[in-house]
């Protein structure tokens, strides 16, 4: 049994070398960095494959073919959904075969048993969490990883587009940048109740949190959400649109679908915000687009 | 490509991935041996700091290709060491390069 278990640790650690790996080489044929937050559906669009939000509850599926798709559905959470995108590519550049992955309270087996599965999430987190980038983002904010917040670790998976708990769990399986007890103790706090200590009220509104640190990539966020930004940060244009100053920001509502720019007058701090419609179903590189009635 | 364009490039990336990361940076000579004298600069940066030196170049460093430490004693390499293995993997694509338009 020992030998056994020995030589399961060592296929992981082989797959989640390659899976790596090919996060790596993904982002720099896309044309990325190695460092920033990523538009994943960008990227699945240079290598190639088309990405489809759809009305059915599932969490991704991947179908190889000419071209690839990938299939994702507008009822997950955005974090979720970019998670999904980051591994259904994975399928695609790791030469998997087509799959449909259910809605993970779903699934009868662990995923991380599949080492498909294990791979395409390996490469998802590092697609989406790249190691240098999250050093990064704790070491301009003066943070550690053991002794963040919680609210600084969700700013933090805000700025990756990423879930709180996913980036939890890749803080502990994939850089070990975090002891057990740590991620233990970060998982008693639900992203549900971080927001309600951010915001200082319950609220069930997504909430995305782009803070001083935020490196001006846009903010992607849906018809609903919950944008903090900055104090005294204002909005060119109608998509978002302030509804309270708070203690830790200027807290606004996405309300239209569509561009907008918002700065910090008097600072250099500045990014575009990108709304999309809520459950948007369609063309991944058309979520963004104003209804032509919206005026 | 010319060696010292490859070493000033090299040492660039390096001291960028340690200022990125918050982490000191010595200074870096030919005999400095970053897995060893860099804080922090552990394998999960490796291919990282391969695929930022292939950007700085203008060329495609496979990061499977381990540039910092020897695959066969897992010695780790010094700056120009390095430097020799990357000049040796560039030309090697090159003379690929030269094969498959001739093929054409």
């Amino acid at each position: 049994m020992k030998a056994l278990a020995k030589t399961m640790m060592y296929n992981r650690r082989a797959l989640a070398d390659k899976a790596m790996k090919a996060a790596i080489t993904a982002r720099l044929k896309a044309g990325k960095d190695l460092v920033s937050p990523v538009c994943i559906y960008s990227i699945a669009e240079a290598h190639g494959v088309r990405v489809t939000f759809n009305d059915i509850n599932m969490e991704g599926m991947y179908q190889r073919g000419s071209p690839s798709r990938i299939h994702l559905s507008s009822k997950r959470p955005l974090p979720r959904r970019a998670y999904n995108c980051a591994h259904e590519l994975g399928h695609h550049l790791l030469g998997h075969g087509s799959s449909i992955d259910e809605l993970r309270e779903n699934q009868l087996q662990r995923p991380w048993d599949v080492p498909e599965e294990y791979s395409a999430d390996t490469f998802a987190a590092y697609a989406l969490m790249p190691t240098l980038g999250l050093r990064n983002a704790f070491a301009i904010r003066g943070l550690k990883p053991e002794t963040a917040t919680p609210i600084e670790i969700y700013r933090i998976a805000c700025q990756f587009g990423i879930g709180y708990s996913t980036l939890v769990t890749h803080l502990l399986w994939g850089e070990a940048m975090i002891s057990h007890a740590r991620a233990d103790a970060l998982r008693k706090f639900t992203p549900r109740a971080v927001r309600a200590h951010i915001l200082g009220s319950l609220t069930l509104n997504p909430l995305i949190v782009a803070d001083e640190a935020w490196g001006g990539h846009a903010i992607d966020a849906e018809v609903g959400h919950l944008v903090l930004l900055p104090p005294g940060t204002v909005a060119h244009g109608d998509a978002v649109a302030p509804v309270a100053d708070l203690v830790g920001g200027r807290l606004f509502e996405a309300k239209h679908p569509g561009l907008v720019r918002i700065d910090r007058p008097g600072t250099d701090w500045a990014a575009f915000a990108r709304v999309a419609r809520t459950a948007y179903v369609g063309r991944a590189e058309f979520r963004h687009l104003e209804d032509e009635d919206d005026d | 490509m010319d060696a010292n364009l490859i070493k000033a490039k090299l040492i660039e990336v390096l001291q960028a991935v340690q200022s990125l990361s918050g982490e000191d940076c010595p200074a870096i000579d030919g005999g400095t041996k970053p897995a060893e004298a860099l804080p922090k600069f552990t394998s999960k940066v490796w291919p990282v700091a391969a695929g930022m030196l292939g950007i700085a170049l203008g060329k495609s460093i496979p990061c499977e290709a381990n540039i910092f430490v020897d695959d066969d004693t897992k010695v780790p390499l010094a700056i120009n060491q390095t430097v020799a293995l990357v000049l040796k993997i560039l030309e090697a694509q090159e003379a690929q390069e030269a094969e498959e338009a001739d093929a054409e």
